[in-house]
């Protein structure tokens, strides 16, 4: 008997019937027959062949006869079934099994229920009057639907026979049906009495009490015999069931027969023609405004997805909406069987269960809410993608209701997959797959690589998810700019893994979901590990292989002429060649000189390959310049190191040089003034007219080399030496190339304003300039004064002498005497000419030194008002002895404004 | 051979004698033999909501047919009547 052996189905049935019926084969030919036709014709099931569904159905079944201790058996019982492997369809015996399933506590439910029916139907029946007559009405409806089966012909016949007796009239009969029936549905079976009170009730009552139209809904929900009520129908009344049916096309964005989309309303709306109760046409509105949240999302979904140029993060977002928009087809796939089981058996199964319009209010309230942030969220993102989508949804997080937050985070974490995807690709691999420019980081592929660092990447400052700092991001950017730098300018070819150890890139949207939720901890750290060791790499490369502190104090030595003996030197090979006009020059015999000067000096220990880079430059010719005016030296920069030192950067050194050049060559110039002054003190004391001018031009170049020196000590110890001083501390304690690029920046530009380059300071630069003009103008005043001056000393002493001569032949020979005098006149003749000739470079001394001193005083005035406290600590040592002070009633004012300023200030 | 042959007759009575207990939780009104032939008929694919339909309507029938003795020809007539309109 427990064998499963395979017998043909008919003779199963025929053993069933015989079984059933306890009857022999030949008395029950005639079930059988019905038997085989019902199972024949009903071959295909309509419920859901789920196991699980099936089980979890017979386990709420009996909880809700309050047997728990049956329910847990019974879940014991279904896994040890698990376990055997002998029944292919385990599902379809369990449905079997709880479908016959009747509640013990309903002792007479089986017997008492038919036999009660039969014997009230059959009188009736016997008069055969009303039985038909209202048969065909629900009969033929069946016809729709195929898979109503028997089951629904059961239900038929207590609808049709109940119809009859409420069709009659609330004839007492139907309480028969009740005597065995407990409390609780008694009160469902008063309502064909007072049926017309449950019409205004009706959500109350549950769709299978309620009156399954026959018009609309073909057999729906053929519910318990002892609920039924049958209302009388109303003409263009709608049942609640009904409702339920079309609100969950609606649900789905379907027109329902009642409830249409209103296209002027734009929002869903029970058709005005229909009649209905208030309280129905309430609720049924407010559940039809899933639909229309459902549309919404939908609508966005369908447009986007398929829109390439929507970006990955866009499709992630579609595809998130996508898995929202699913787990809620998947409710509604659930409320849909419901009610297919309810159409067809709800009897045993589902009465309290089973869906009313309020039900579904309840049910639906969290999907509502979901759908409303979605629809939200799809509002607010309308026209962002990439980065700024990402910020939307983030932003959209920031709330206290923790589903929505869990809701929009879960969103987000998709969303943000491929953010973080961009974001690992770059700062581990410096690969930047952006085809539809959604990350933050921006390429421009017109830059060529000698500006790759300055220019070439930026950030997207809108495609920047706010939940990534602006920090973040800038790190972001330099880390993947270090790599792109590494690879491309330095040609360094060592993998990624190498230079960050950590690297390891996020595969699954649940790492970026647990990214977000630990943005302070685990993401800062994973972007300042990957920051450290690509900034170390691309130092250590840029110091170790293209010695980028070297070059940065060959500046410093040549072209800020750090290096003294060398530049000295230069200048000493070079003054022949520099005196001469600017066209005369050309640059190989300069290069020439160069290196004789590199040779000669200390620099010659300096790295080949930085000495090679220094080259001489001749700058524009403009007419009258002479070749110092156009000599400069150049430092050749490329490569890597280019980067640090750009064309701005070098120009700006260029003028340094420039200025530094003409200080230096003023000092070289005074040495040689000072060292005329020397020489020929003594000669010329013999020419006591001479000892004015001379005075004057002592006193007028001590009083240069007095201003010189101290500018001189201004522009290398204030300037030079303290911005150096920054800069070195600042490139040694440098975490990336760009603190290094923006110290020396600073260093340039600190350089610049003080060495009195910048625009505000022309007007000091102007005096200065006048200054120095001054000091070679009295230079070369000075050199024709001595050059006269000598002249005439040769010529007094040649007359001297022949004097002499002539006094020792006077005594020989005073025949000649008249020839001698004649001639010693003539000889007198030109050095009184001369003198007479000096005597405008009298005056000239005179006034180029009250010109210097006027210019002085100006360029100290200037400097007391300059805001830079190193300029006027400058014009203390200027005027230390307040020798100009004296003379200047201007720089007296300011002083003491300034002094008393200060003293305000303290 | 013959130890796997009774192991699967184990495991077959264990399985029937399971859907049993379960039968009788849910007070089916299913006997061994009745139950053994539905669980056949269910593992040949028949629908299991057409066979219960039927077991359940055999059984109304039945009872019927005990309870109304006096009457048995009017209620085959009508049952066979109402069958035949609600299969086709």
């Amino acid at each position: 008997m427990a064998t499963l052996d395979q017998k043909s189905p008919n003779v199963l049935l025929q053993s069933l019937c015989c079984r059933i019926t306890g009857k022999s084969e030949a008395e029950v030919a005639h079930q059988f027959q019905y038997a085989v036709r019902v199972i024949g014709s009903n071959y295909a099931p309509t419920i859901e062949r789920d196991e699980f569904l099936v089980s979890e159905k017979i386990k709420k079944e009996l909880l809700k006869q309050r047997r728990e201790a049956d329910a847990a058996l019974f879940s014991e019982l279904h896994r040890k079934l698990q376990t055997q492997s002998v029944l292919k369809h385990r599902w379809s015996v369990l449905y079997l099994l709880l479908s016959l399933s009747e509640d013990p506590r309903k002792p007479s439910s089986r017997v008492g229920n038919y036999g009660a029916l039969f014997a009230q139907a059959l009188p009736r029946d016997a008069h055969s009057t009303p039985f038909y007559c209202t048969r065909p009405q629900s009969l033929a409806l069946g016809y729709g639907e195929r898979s109503a089966g028997l089951s629904a012909s059961v239900g038929t016949s207590g609808i049709s026979s109940l119809g009859v007796y409420t069709l009659n009239g609330p004839t007492p009969t139907p309480q028969s049906l009740l005597a065995g029936q407990p409390p609780q549905s008694a009160a469902g079976g008063g309502q064909p009495l007072g049926s017309r009170l449950a019409w205004t009730l009706p959500v109350s009552c549950s769709p299978s009490s309620a009156l399954a139209l026959p018009a609309t809904r073909p057999l729906l929900g053929p519910p318990v015999p002892s609920t039924r009520v049958v209302r009388p129908r109303r003409d263009g009344e709608v049942s609640e069931a009904a409702l339920v049916r079309d609100i969950l096309y609606v649900f789905q964005g379907i027109d329902g027969k009642f409830i249409k989309m209103s296209a002027q309303d734009n929002c869903y709306k029970i058709d005005s023609k229909v009649v209905l109760c208030k309280s129905l046409r309430d609720t049924s509105s407010r559940l039809a405004e899933l639909g229309w949240l459902h549309n919404k999302v939908r609508k966005y979904t369908d447009a986007r997805s398929l829109d390439r140029a929507f970006g990955l993060v866009g499709q992630s977002f579609c595809a998130s909406l996508h898995q929202e928009l699913k787990e809620y087809y998947r409710l509604l796939s659930v409320l849909h069987s419901q009610l297919q089981v309810e159409d067809e058996q709800g009897v045993n199964v589902c009465t309290e269960s089973s869906l009313t319009l309020r039900r579904l209010l309840v049910w639906m309230y969290d999907p509502k809410v979901r759908l409303k942030t979605l629809a939200a969220l799809v509002d607010f993102c309308q026209g962002r993608k990439g980065g700024e989508l990402a910020s939307a949804v983030h932003s959209y997080g920031k709330t206290g209701d923790p589903h929505m937050r869990a809701l929009v985070q879960h969103i987000l974490s998709l969303v943000s997959h491929p953010i973080l995807n961009f974001l690992y690709r770059w700062i581990y691999d410096g690969e930047l797959e952006d085809t539809y420019h959604e990350f933050f980081v921006a390429s421009d592929p017109n830059v060529k690589t000698d500006r790759l660092w300055h220019d070439k990447y930026s950030l997207r400052k809108s495609m920047i998810p706010s939940f990534i700092t602006m920090d973040q991001a800038r790190k972001v950017l330099l880390i993947g700019k270090s790599i792109n730098f590494l690879h491309q300018v330095c040609h360094d070819r060592t993998p990624p893994a190498k230079i960050t150890p950590a690297s390891k890139s996020a595969d699954t949207p649940k790492d970026a979901a647990e990214l977000l939720s630990d943005l302070e901890g685990a993401f800062q750290e994973k972007i300042d590990a990957a920051y450290f060791d690509t900034s170390k790499y691309l130092l250590d490369v840029l110091n170790r292989n293209y010695l980028l502190l070297e070059h940065l104090q060959a500046m410093r030595r040549y072209l800020l002429l750090g290096q003294g003996d060398f530049i000295r030197h230069l200048m000493d090979l070079l003054k022949p060649e520099l005196v001469r006009p600017a066209t005369t020059l050309y640059q190989h015999n300069l290069t020439g000189i160069l290196e004789t000067a590199v040779r000669a000096t200390n620099a010659q220990f300096d790295n080949a390959e930085i000495l090679k880079r220094l080259d001489v430059r001749l700058l524009e010719v403009s007419p009258g310049d002479t070749g110092w005016d156009v000599f400069s030296l150049d430092y050749h920069v490329d490569g890597p190191i280019a980067t640090v030192f750009t064309r701005e950067c070098m120009g700006h050194y260029l003028r340094v040089f420039n200025f530094l050049w003409r200080a230096k060559r003023m000092e070289y110039t005074l040495t040689d003034i000072w060292k005329g002054q020397m020489c020929n003190a003594k000669l010329l004391k013999t020419m006591p007219e001479l000892s004015g001018v001379l005075h004057q031009c002592h006193i007028l170049a001590s009083e240069m080399v007095h201003f010189i020196h101290q500018m001189q000590y201004y522009i290398t110890f204030e300037v030079l030496e303290c911005s150096w001083d920054e800069l070195w501390n600042k490139v040694q304690q440098a975490q990336d190339l760009d603190h290094i690029i923006a110290a020396h920046d600073v260093f340039l530009d600190t350089i610049i304003s003080r060495c009195l380059l910048d625009n505000n300071s022309r007007s000091l630069l102007n005096q200065l300039r006048a200054i120095f003009d001054q000091i070679i103008e009295f230079q070369s005043a000075q050199d024709s004064l001595y050059r006269s001056a000598l002249e005439e000393l040769t010529l007094r002493l040649q007359y001297e002498e022949k004097k002499r001569q002539r006094e020792g032949e006077v005594g020989q020979d005073s025949g000649v005497q008249g020839n001698h005098t004649k001639d010693a006149r003539l000889q007198e003749q030109p050095s009184i000419i001369r003198l007479l000739k000096s005597s405008p470079f009298h005056i000239f001394v005179l006034f180029s030194f009250s010109f210097f001193q006027s210019i002085v005083q100006q360029f100290l005035v200037l400097l007391m008002t300059n805001s830079d406290e190193s300029l006027r600590f400058l014009s203390f040592r200027l005027d230390f002895n307040e020798h100009y002070r004296a003379r200047e009633p201007r720089l007296r004012a300011s002083l003491g404004a300034s002094r008393g300023r200060r003293l305000s200030n303290i | 051979m013959a130890s796997a042959a009774n192991a699967n007759l184990n495991a077959v009575r264990e399985t029937m004698d399971v859907l049993l207990e379960i039968s009788r939780l849910l007070n089916t009104g299913l006997d061994m033999e009745s139950l053994s032939i539905c669980v056949r008929l269910c593992e040949q694919g028949i629908n299991p909501e057409a066979l219960s339909a039927v077991i359940k309507e055999l059984r109304k029938a039945s009872e019927s047919l005990k309870v109304q003795t006096q009457a048995p020809k009017e209620l085959t007539i009508i049952l066979s009547k109402r069958l035949c309109v609600e299969v086709v």
